[in-house]
């Protein structure tokens, strides 16, 4: 428990950072399942600031982390030899270029639909790459509960189930005609569910391998019963997710896509906060 | 000296934590920081026999421990800045105060629980052996405090001729994960934890 709360900030940057990613890899799907007018690209450009405010706010959050920012240069001395310095140089990439693809669809030089898909492929390509880059930071040897493809598996699973809500409610106040969206509710129906089982599983295979660890140190059995509480509330929450997400039609479309978001946030960040409260070291 | 290292005897240490507290107050550390700890490790059982009497297997012993300066370090090798480093002239594991962002990766990723990070100062820091002692000739100040006698350090080599010993006691780790450079005597009781649970019982204070 004290290792979850300690890691806040790492909680923080990590849900914001991968829902951020998510709804980028799910803006270029919208783009490719459907055929947006020019006034709704328009308003859908102007809306996209939601979209990078969530990586934006998880950097931010990083930098909370960290005792002295000032020296976060240095990280260049390390670049493809540590994970660390791996995950902020990809992270870092990604959210330059989201910001340049945000500037660049409301200036209105994304002209032309294979330039928009082109443009947001490369932005969706690099969040994937970034929340991969993410959970391999945690590949961690003398850390076995998080030294498993769980950690990487997790985070992805967060990504498609906040990232694919999170798009979707944003399409949606562009897109009022909901017959016309079927394709799109559709495939991010199937991301969400998608995303949901992913971070389920991942997370209980987590917490299944901290509450089964052994430490001379950390009483595990009582870890274990301290993070079940956020255990449960993630699975409620990624469950009532997938409920908003299947209920969002109808006149109040919008409003249960927005909870899905928000619950889907709240899902993510306490499965994050059981992964850091997992944290048992071969030794002391 | 091509590789520093500590010496430590369990079988005299009485866990007085006399060298956390002496190191505590050289560098002026702040409440959570402690370069150097003690381990309380308390194990065994009570069992009743057929005559009604209580025999018992129960054993504890205490283990001090700082940073190990290992020849692997994990420490090392997870930080992003090239901060935390080796110093080649001696063998110590060292921070450089002007790279290191503070991450915490090198806190998560040693298994000694050695470095630490002191927001307060903006790094993460650790035993870095006294190396400003050792260069004037003295010990270093844990080592030179221990009433018990039951701590020297010096060059690795030199410790492993001068005393027998093993560099783990339970529930210390495999130490061919990073080969910390030190020698430990172990009690009686150490060499009993590793047929008995044993635990760490003062886990908030290490």
């Amino acid at each position: 428990m004290e290792s979850a709360m300690s890691d806040m900030a790492l909680a923080l940057f990590t849900t914001f950072s991968a829902i951020g990613a998510g709804a980028f890899l799910m803006l270029f799907v919208a783009f490719l399942v459907h055929d947006f007018s020019d006034d709704q690209l328009k308003k859908l450009d102007k809306y996209t600031v939601v979209l990078v405010l969530f990586p934006v706010v998880g950097l931010i959050c990083s930098f909370m982390h960290l005792a002295n920012a000032a020296n976060a240069m240095n990280v260049i001395n390390t670049i493809g030899t540590t994970p660390l310095a791996n995950e902020i140089l990809v992270f870092g990439i990604f959210l330059a270029v989201a910001v340049i693809y945000w500037v660049l669809a409301i200036a209105g030089m994304l002209k032309g639909r294979t330039a928009r898909l082109a443009c947001s492929a490369i932005v969706a390509a690099l969040g994937v790459l970034a929340v991969v880059f993410m959970g391999l930071a945690y590949a961690i040897p003398t850390i076995p509960t998080w030294d498993s493809p769980w950690t990487t598996l997790q985070l992805l699973g967060a990504m498609l189930l906040g990232g694919s809500a999170l798009t979707w409610w944003v399409c949606s106040l562009v897109e009022k005609d909901e017959g016309a969206a079927q394709k799109m509710a559709s495939v991010s129906r199937l991301v969400l569910i998608v995303g949901a089982a992913v971070l389920l599983i991942a997370t209980v295979a987590l917490f299944a391998t901290g509450a089964s660890a052994t430490s001379g140190i950390v009483n595990v059995a009582q870890n274990a019963s301290e993070l079940t509480p956020m255990l449960v509330a993630s699975i409620a929450f990624t469950v009532i997710a997938v409920v908003c997400g299947f209920l969002g039609k109808g006149d109040k479309r919008t409003a249960w896509l927005c909870g899905a978001v928000v619950i889907a946030w709240f899902a993510v960040f306490f499965a994050r906060l059981c992964f850091y409260g997992m944290q048992i070291t071969i030794g002391l | 000296m091509a590789q520093f290292g500590f010496y430590y005897d369990n079988t005299r240490c009485t866990g007085c934590k006399t060298c956390v507290m002496a190191c505590k107050d050289y560098y002026d550390s702040s409440i959570p920081v402690a370069y150097r700890k003690v381990f309380d490790v308390e194990g065994g059982t009570w069992k009743e026999e057929e005559n009604g009497a209580y025999s018992t297997d129960a054993f504890m012993y205490h283990i001090s421990l700082a940073c190990n300066h290992c020849d692997d370090p994990a420490c090392v090798k997870m930080c992003p800045t090239t901060a935390m480093h080796k110093d080649a002239a001696d063998g110590i594991v060292k921070v450089d105060v002007n790279k290191c962002i503070g991450c915490g990766y090198c806190v998560m990723a040693c298994p000694y629980d050695a470095p630490k990070v002191d927001r307060e100062r903006g790094h993460a820091v650790k035993c870095e052996a006294c190396w400003e002692r050792l260069e004037a000739g003295e010990l270093p100040v844990c080592v030179s405090s221990c009433p018990l006698r039951a701590l020297d350090a010096g060059d690795i080599d030199e410790l492993k001729q001068k005393y027998q010993g093993t560099q783990q006691i339970h529930p210390m780790p495999d130490a061919s994960i990073t080969e910390p450079n030190i020698v430990i005597k172990p009690s009686a009781a150490a060499e009993l934890a590793y047929a008995n649970t044993a635990t760490v019982t003062n886990p908030k204070e290490v």
